[in-house]
Parts: structure tokens; C-alpha cells; sequence
């Protein structure tokens, strides 16, 4: 993009008298324009030429002393400045409003009667961001303070543009957590089956393509799932919400998993465009019957830890991805979830993160981590987690979920 | 990643190699155009050297499936390796694009 307009037609617009044609917009003739010149003369003159141009907003300073006062108190749109003048010159204005970052982008206009280029080039290194020739033209003026000022303009809509974007993202993040387990959600599914969740939830952008949930199916059975849709951002993000609201329009009944899923993966494909699906694995642990039974459809594979298998097994997680072709089916697995097992589940960004190839954590890894086998005391999870952080360098490249579900064992919670 | 398209007589064949990702979707899209302008029936994309594919290549090859499918093309995948091997089955995509020995 480019901001600058072609001097040609500025000067046109400038060079009209005021009335005439078109002048700057209001927006820009309302900015505020500093005038800074030791000589009162030519003070009183730049006023009249600035006023023919439509700008009445003006304000004066005699020495650089006194404008960098106004600049603090004022904070002007536009500074045209003279170079020599008593107490403080132009250049050292320059350089002192350069310094500080509140006025780093401040267009300073600099009258100068310079014509040797080593003379010119000081100016430029002083900071400065034009300069005027001495003696003042009008037209040359009122084309340069209204080009400074067209920028400076549209440099401010492009900031508020951003900030309010940013403030957008930051709404839509919130909803994003939102549409994940409470705390107190957490703590009432903790009371009524015994199962305590740990998670954490990361995304390498503003907002993200993984989501996971838990909740209640009736008295002895808990549902849970995790999902990574493809790519991460916004794209990825609102699909999390249009699976959030086909789950919550279309509730599993507790009966038949695997026609559930074929269903909900149908219409994710419907809605979805062509290449965009999800991985994921879902299912519920039954307390009373002390099994999990699930559906995954490629998820990773999840890590289960249970009394018979104290050094934990990978489950099988393979199956067509939700939403990859209309006419999915699936297959429900059923493993012994008795009281003190555990199942860790999580994203690919755990075993993929930064290099797909060499991947800095994989299975053998997280079985370590979830099993003893780093020495560092603490709840499984908390050291899964802090050894991946320790592990990764520098910011994910893919959206992080980890989610850790626990059944205390017997006349333990 | 790279690539390379050949006719051999009534099929296309694509080559890839690297990594087919996000970042590869200009190049891949391109690809698949050149192959099906060829005007052939069928079309081989031979994965042999690609060294890995993220769930945005998966997309691609599904998306590579449709498309060649709305213009009567016959699509399928050839020598898998590695990680390349292990998502495909694990993603179960050979039960939606044929895999050819």
C-alpha cells in the first residue's frame, strides 16, 4: 500500500485558492499545527499562509524550549520548525523528540535555507521528516504540511484499525476458553464421579483449531473428548464453535457412540470446506462398569496408566477424521478403566512441535514423563508439562491441548 | 517441497518430495492444475520422497480427490514412507484415495 500521494496532485489541491476546490479533508484541517520561529514576522507569516490552506488550529512557540513544552502539553499533528534560534535549535528539537517514543512518528517540518546536500543530510539524520525552502513558498508549504498530514492520518486509522482488531481477538479468545470446562464445571463432575480433570490449553495464534470437553452423561457415565481442527488461527477457531454448537444441538444419548460420531462427522462435512476436517477422540468412562469406551477418529494416541498396566500402554487411535467424507464410519473400543487409572490425552503439537521430522517430544517421551521415569516429583501431569515447556524453544507453531483425567483409586478422593 | 509432473502414456504422474504442508498449498495447487489440464484419465501422486505431511497436506490430498473426481480423473497414491506412511494409515485415507503398490 502505498500513503503517499503523487506531489503533482497535492499541489494542485494547495496551490487552489482556498474555497475554489477541494481542499485537505476536514479531519486533516482540523489538525493541530505547530509553528516554532524565533522571528515574530515570520511567525505572523506562516499563520496567514497555513490559514489560506484551511488549517486553524495552529499554535506558536519562539525557541525549541518552549516547543517541545507545547509538543508535551499540546500534542501537535504537525510541527513546522526553524533551525536557528535562541536556547534550544531545530536539530537538538529533532533529535530530543526522535528520543522519545510518544513522538517518534511526530512529522516535523524543517524551514531551511540550506542548499548544500551535506547541509540537507543533517537535517534528515537530526531526525527531521521534510524540510521547506527558505524563504517560504505558500504552495510549497500548505503541498508538504498536507502530505505529512495525510499520512499522519492515515497512519492513525491504520493503528485504530489494528487496535480494535486486536481488542475483537482478544473478545473472541475469551468465548474461545469459554466454550471449554469451568473450573467449577470441573469441580461438579470431580464430586459426582470421583474424576479429577487436569488441562492445559495453548494456542500459537490469537485463537485456535483445538478444543476439548468433559461433562456428564447420567449417573455412572462421564463424556469427554479433544479435538485439532486442520490449521490453526481463525479459520481453525470458528470451526471449534460450529463443532461446539452441532454437539450442543445434537447431544449424545448415551446409547449408540458409533452411530453418534458417523452423524456428527456427516454434518461437520457438509459444513466444512473440501479439505478441512478434524482429528479427535471422544468417548466416556463408565464408574460402575469400570470401563472407557471411545471412538477416535486419528487423534494421537491416548496414554493410559491403570492398575494392570502400571507402566501405561498407548491406545489405538486410528479412524477416519470428523468431517473428511460424508460417509465415515467408526468403531467403538472399549478398555478396563478401573479406579486409579488415568488416560493423558492431547494435540499433535505435542509430538510435531517445531520439527515434524525430529520431533522434540514423542511417545517414548510422554510414557517417561507420565510414568516416574524423569525423577521429578509431583502429579504426572504438572511434570509432562513442565518438561515439554523445557523442551521447546521459543513460541508453539501449532495449537497445545493436554488433558489428563484420573480416577482416584479405591477410598482415595 | 518440490515436485514433478511426467505423462507416461495414459496416466499423469506427480512427484513429490520435502514436506507437504500449510506452506506447500500455492505449489501443490498448481501442481494439480498442470496434471489435470494434462487431459489424462488418471493420475498418480507418487509420495515415495516426501518426507513428512501435516493435517493440511491430508487436506490437500482430499481436496486434490474432489476436484479431480468432479472432472472424471481416477486419483490415487503411490509409496508411502516413514511418517508419510504412518498418518496415512492412521488417518485412514487409503479407505478414500486408493493407494497403488
Amino acid at each position: 500500500m502505498n500513503f503517499i500521494q503523487p506531489p503533482s496532485e497535492t499541489l494542485s489541491q494547495a496551490e487552489a485558492p482556498t474555497g475554489a476546490a477541494p481542499g485537505p479533508e476536514q479531519s486533516i484541517r482540523d489538525s493541530k499545527i505547530l509553528v516554532v520561529d524565533d522571528q515574530k514576522m515570520v511567525r505572523e507569516l506562516l499563520k496567514i499562509y497555513l490559514q489560506s490552506g484551511g488549517y486553524q488550529n495552529l499554535l506558536f512557540a519562539g525557541d525549541g524550549d518552549e516547543a517541545l513544552d507545547v509538543i508535551t502539553a499540546e500534542e501537535p499533528d504537525l510541527v513546522v520548525l526553524d533551525l536557528q534560534m535562541p536556547r534550544m535549535g531545530g536539530l537538538e528539537v529533532c533529535q530530543t523528540l526522535r528520543a522519545d517514543p510518544q513522538f517518534s512518528m511526530l512529522p516535523v517540518l524543517v524551514q531551511t535555507a540550506a542548499d548544500s546536500a551535506e547541509d540537507r543530510a543533517e537535517v534528515f539524520r537530526s531526525g527531521a521528516t521534510d524540510m521547506v525552502g527558505k524563504p517560504i513558498n505558500d504552495a510549497e508549504l500548505l503541498a508538504r504540511v498536507g502530505i505529512h498530514l495525510q499520512n499522519r492520518h492515515m497512519l492513525r486509522q491504520l493503528s485504530h484499525y489494528r487496535e480494535s482488531m486486536e481488542r475483537d481477538l482478544q473478545l473472541a479468545r475469551d468465548m474461545q476458553h469459554r466454550i471449554m470446562p469451568s473450573e467449577r464445571e470441573l469441580g461438579a463432575l470431580n464430586e459426582k464421579y470421583g474424576i479429577e480433570i487436569r488441562s492445559h490449553f495453548e494456542t500459537c495464534d490469537a485463537l485456535g483449531g483445538d478444543m476439548w470437553n468433559a461433562w456428564p452423561i447420567d449417573e455412572n457415565r462421564m463424556g469427554f473428548h479433544i479435538i485439532d481442527f486442520t490449521g490453526h488461527g481463525v479459520v481453525a477457531s470458528l470451526n471449534t464453535f460450529r463443532f461446539q454448537s452441532l454437539v450442543a444441538a445434537t447431544r449424545f444419548d448415551g446409547n449408540d457412540q458409533e452411530a453418534y460420531i458417523a452423524k456428527i462427522s456427516r454434518r461437520l462435512h457438509s459444513m466444512l470446506p473440501a479439505g478441512q476436517f478434524a482429528t479427535a477422540i471422544g468417548g466416556y468412562i463408565d464408574m460402575r462398569e469400570n470401563v472407557m469406551r471411545y471412538i477416535a477418529a486419528a487423534g494421537p494416541k491416548p496414554f493410559l496408566i491403570s492398575p494392570e498396566t502400571p507402566d501405561g500402554m498407548f491406545l489405538p487411535s486410528d479412524g477416519r477424521p470428523l468431517g473428511m467424507t460424508a460417509d465415515s464410519q467408526y468403531e467403538e473400543r472399549e478398555v478396563a478403566f478401573p479406579p486409579g487409572s488415568s488416560l493423558f490425552m492431547y494435540s499433535d503439537a505435542l509430538t510435531e512441535t517445531p520439527d515434524m521430522v525430529n520431533p522434540v517430544y514423542d511417545e517414548d517421551r510422554i510414557q517417561l514423563a507420565l510414568t516416574g521415569g524423569l525423577d521429578e516429583a509431583g502429579h504426572p501431569f504438572d511434570v509432562i508439562h513442565a518438561d515439554f515447556c523445557d523442551r521447546v524453544e521459543g513460541p508453539l507453531d501449532d495449537d497445545l491441548t493436554m488433558v489428563m483425567l484420573s480416577r482416584p483409586t479405591q477410598g482415595e478422593g | 517441497m518440490s515436485n514433478a509432473v511426467n505423462v507416461h502414456g495414459d496416466h499423469v504422474e506427480i512427484t513429490l518430495s520435502g514436506e507437504l504442508t500449510f506452506s506447500s498449498y500455492k505449489e501443490f495447487q498448481e501442481v494439480m492444475k498442470s496434471a489435470t489440464d494434462a487431459g489424462k484419465k488418471s493420475c498418480i501422486i507418487d509420495l515415495s520422497a516426501l518426507q513428512s505431511i501435516d493435517s493440511a497436506g491430508i487436506g490437500m490430498l482430499l481436496f486434490a480427490n474432489d476436484e479431480t473426481k468432479q472432472t472424471n480423473i481416477d486419483l490415487s497414491l503411490r509409496g508411502p514412507q516413514g511418517p508419510v506412511k504412518t498418518v496415512l494409515e492412521h488417518t485412514k485415507i487409503n479407505e478414500v484415495i486408493p493407494i497403488v503398490a
